[in-house]
């Protein structure tokens, strides 16, 4: 009886996901609310792990990266990439220069469709159908690019110790770049709505705000990181063939969701010039070198920079066929503390854009 | 004058065919590099089962002693592990996706080879004859 008048002290809690309309993949927050005002996010995750990394010691080396491939169905082949690249430090294998660039033009083809992808959830999230439809149909030319060069739409497969196992002749290649400027056009156009269009920026500007400082020590990686004023992008390592190309690194300094958009877009169009660059200059040659024997035992770690941010890999083998451990830190994983503070002062209508705007992986992250 | 630009998106979509196809009756043809699905020239196979021990997927069995060679084509990924593997080159991707109804032709989800194979030699002792080599 009592219970009904005196309403219990503290904030109300209201649980979000890990079904939710907006939410692609299975997160739960329980949001502590004060009125309308988040004042405080627990996140809880662990709906989707599938014990991907446990596999590696279960299957031969050489084939993992199949495996590996598949802990991301929109960054595959970087996964891959990234698992095979730890590998070959193991291996102490230099492999040859068509394969490197070969990596370089599908590691951005994957980030151009990932950032579609992503602008198309995100616009859906906020209830822009239009925009989502014209995102997502930008991005069916560059799976079937994927698809015409290396054989999947998404999962590339293409990836393996020492190479590459694909290699589209360099007509397809310039074929496949006409197609790609068809999309550059298209992406221009979709830039002016994501930018111009006042609806849009009703929602976004001045939402789930991270300055420079809390990204950074909250450990923030990918757009993110550099929505916020911090310029760093693990291209800038210079593995692949990244060291021989130019292109900048877009940072904006806003730090909110408005900002966090305009990144990816200015992303996308560093992407197609790196892909001009690298079509341009692909050097000819064998793609892959032939990977015979075991391993040595040793260990590795990898960075690479994935849509979503920087990815970090560690490989231990232990002399066998079958590596002794495989360790991924994903991007989500290290973007869900700034997404936490995010949306601490956001209001509850506001929460499911400020999570999409971390471009939240969760299959990746729980692996 | 600022809802211009959605505007101007939405108004062109007028006159633009459709991005999607009607796709039972129209279908774009597969790219010869497509990953369609692995086929067996069984001919040559010399059932090895070096692609059954490298598959990702588990997807293949081999089983000398009967001249078996089977593919679940539900867990295989297509990610052509075993063609690269494979000592005599009879595995190879085929860009030929066959549409979901098809299956139902192929018995259960699996597709697989037999050969006859010649009874074991008469002189070896009947209970460890199974994996015998000739």
């Amino acid at each position: 009886m009592s219970d009904h008048e005196k309403p219990a002290p503290g904030p109300t809690v209201i649980p979000f996901g890990p079904q939710h309309p907006v939410l692609p993949e299975p997160l739960h927050f329980d949001l502590l609310l004060e009125d309308e005002k988040v004042v405080g996010a627990i996140p809880q995750i662990g709906y989707i792990h599938r014990g991907l990394e446990l596999l590696v010691d279960k299957r031969d080396y050489l084939d993992y990266v199949h495996v590996a491939e598949r802990i991301c169905g929109i960054c595959s082949f970087m996964h891959g990439m990234g698992y095979c690249e730890a590998v070959e430090t193991v291996l102490g294998t230099q492999i040859p220069d068509r394969g490197r660039w070969l990596r370089t033009f599908w590691c951005e083809l994957e980030r151009v469709h990932s950032h579609l992808l992503w602008l198309g959830l995100a616009a859906d999230a906020f209830g822009f159908e239009n925009l989502f439809h014209a995102s997502w149909r930008a991005r069916e030319t560059i799976v079937d690019v994927a698809e015409e060069t290396a054989g999947g739409r998404v999962i590339f497969g293409s990836a393996i110790v020492g190479g590459v196992s694909r290699d589209p002749d360099d007509e397809t290649l310039k074929r496949c770049m006409k197609a790609v400027h068809a999309v550059r056009a298209e992406t221009l156009r979709l830039a002016e709505v994501w930018i111009g269009e006042p609806t849009v920026r009703h929602r976004l500007s001045g939402v789930g705000k991270i300055t420079k400082d809390q990204a950074y020590s909250l450990g923030a990686v990918g757009p993110m990181l550099r929505a916020s004023g911090v310029d760093y992008d693990a291209r800038r390592r210079g593995y692949e063939a990244y060291g021989e190309i130019e292109f900048t690194t877009v940072v904006e300094t806003a730090g909110d969701c408005m900002a966090r958009a305009v990144v990816r877009l200015r992303e996308i169009e560093q992407s197609f010039k790196i892909m001009d660059e690298v079509v341009a200059k692909m050097p000819a040659g064998p793609v892959s070198v032939p990977i015979k024997g075991m391993p040595p035992a040793g260990d590795a770690w990898n960075r690479v920079e994935q849509p979503r941010g920087e990815v970090v890999y560690f490989v231990r083998s232990n002399g066998t066929r079958q590596l002794e451990r495989f360790r991924v830190r994903t991007p989500t994983f290290a973007n869900i503390p700034a997404m936490v503070e995010a949306i601490k002062g956001a209001s509850l209508a506001d929460v499911p854009t400020i999570i999409l705007t971390i471009d939240p992986c969760i299959s990746c992250t729980e692996r | 004058m600022a809802f211009i630009p959605m505007a101007r998106t939405a108004f062109r979509n007028f006159f633009t065919k459709p991005a999607t196809r009607r796709y039972p009756y129209v279908v774009r043809p597969a790219f010869s590099t497509s990953r369609g699905r692995i086929l067996n020239d069984f001919q040559k196979c010399i059932l090895c089962s070096m692609c059954a021990k490298h598959c990702p997927a588990n997807a293949i069995v081999v089983d000398k002693a009967q001249g078996l060679w089977r593919i679940d084509r539900f867990a295989c990924v297509i990610c052509g592990a075993c063609v690269r593997t494979c000592p005599v080159k009879c595995l190879s991707i085929s860009n030929e996706r066959p549409r979901a109804v098809d299956f139902s032709d192929i018995a259960g989800r699996s597709q697989e080879h037999r050969r006859e194979v010649a009874p074991p030699a008469q002189g070896a002792a009947p209970a460890a004859g199974a994996p015998s080599g000739a």
